[in-house]
């Protein structure tokens, strides 16, 4: 009986543990700007065929989309969607950036557009991160 | 004249006398030539004597087998091997199963530990989930 009251002590305890290392989502929203000077509209837009999104901070982490998958080329209007980062930090900052390419592999001279955004980490389970892309240069397809 | 004591006195005290002796000894001599001859006592005693022979006793119950005897004579006829008994099993059932169950929950609690499940990636993201668990 002494050992099954120790058991059921211990799992609660793994329990209370296991609340300090939850998931925390981070989902990045990310829209290209089609503002004055910025990517002219959709048909600048469907050029881009990779994009690559990285975190630093708190945590790290890298994802590359494309081409011709993850929502790219992008057909209609200017919003991509979202990028969700799972971490398991709750204090800290994130570092986003994403880079997006007109070419089919990230290749430096092909960057068209880049974003950045810096959050505080927090307890929550999701946070919404709004990230708009801005353009960087003219990359590699002449429109 | 005589210058002895005259005879009636003396008589009397020298029967006395004698006759104190004669019933000492005749009291005396059986317990005497019993110590020295090895004897059975006349009369009985509820305490054992000094020729008490206690390696031999002459009541026959006494020779009879104990109920200690007997459980010491059972405890030495082989028993059946450990593993034909339905007890051994059932503990060794017991000892497996909780084996089994700490080792399952062991892994469970380890994988909540650190994390449980992360969740799944959502249709909408199209595959942009990254990170940790994924």
């Amino acid at each position: 009986m002494r050992r099954l009251m120790l058991a059921l002590v211990l799992a609660a305890a793994s329990l209370g543990v296991a609340g300090c290392n939850d998931f925390h989502y981070y989902d990045v929203d990310v829209t290209f700007d089609t503002s004055s000077g910025q990517f002219a509209g959709i048909n600048e837009i469907s050029t881009i065929q990779v994009m690559v999104m990285g975190v630093t901070g708190a945590d790290n982490g890298d994802i590359q989309i494309g081409p011709n998958a993850n929502g790219l080329p992008l057909v209609t209007g200017a919003h991509l969607g979202v990028f969700e980062f799972a971490t398991f930090a709750d204090s800290g900052q994130l570092t986003f950036v994403i880079r997006a390419f007109d070419d089919a592999t990230s290749n430096p001279s092909c960057q068209t557009g880049q974003g950045m955004k810096t959050v505080d980490a927090t307890s929550m389970t999701t946070n919404n991160v709004m990230m708009t892309v801005m353009k960087t240069g003219a990359g590699c397809v002449t429109p | 004249m005589s210058t002895l004591a005259p005879p009636r006195n003396w008589t009397l005290s020298a029967a006395v006398a004698f006759a104190l002796i004669v019933t000492m000894t005749v009291v005396s001599l059986p317990r005497v030539a019993h110590a020295d001859l090895g004897d059975e006592p006349s009369s009985k005693s509820s305490e054992p004597g000094q020729v008490d022979d206690n390696d031999k006793p002459k009541d026959p119950s006494l020779l009879d087998k104990k109920p200690a005897d007997a459980a010491v004579q059972q405890a030495a006829v082989p028993s059946a091997p450990f593993y034909e008994n339905w007890k051994f099993w059932a503990v060794a059932g017991v000892v497996v199963v909780g084996a089994v169950a700490l080792i399952v929950g062991g892994i469970y609690l380890s994988h909540q530990i650190n994390g449980g499940d992360v969740r799944p990636c959502a249709v909408d993201f199209q595959g942009r989930c990254f990170g940790e668990g994924r």
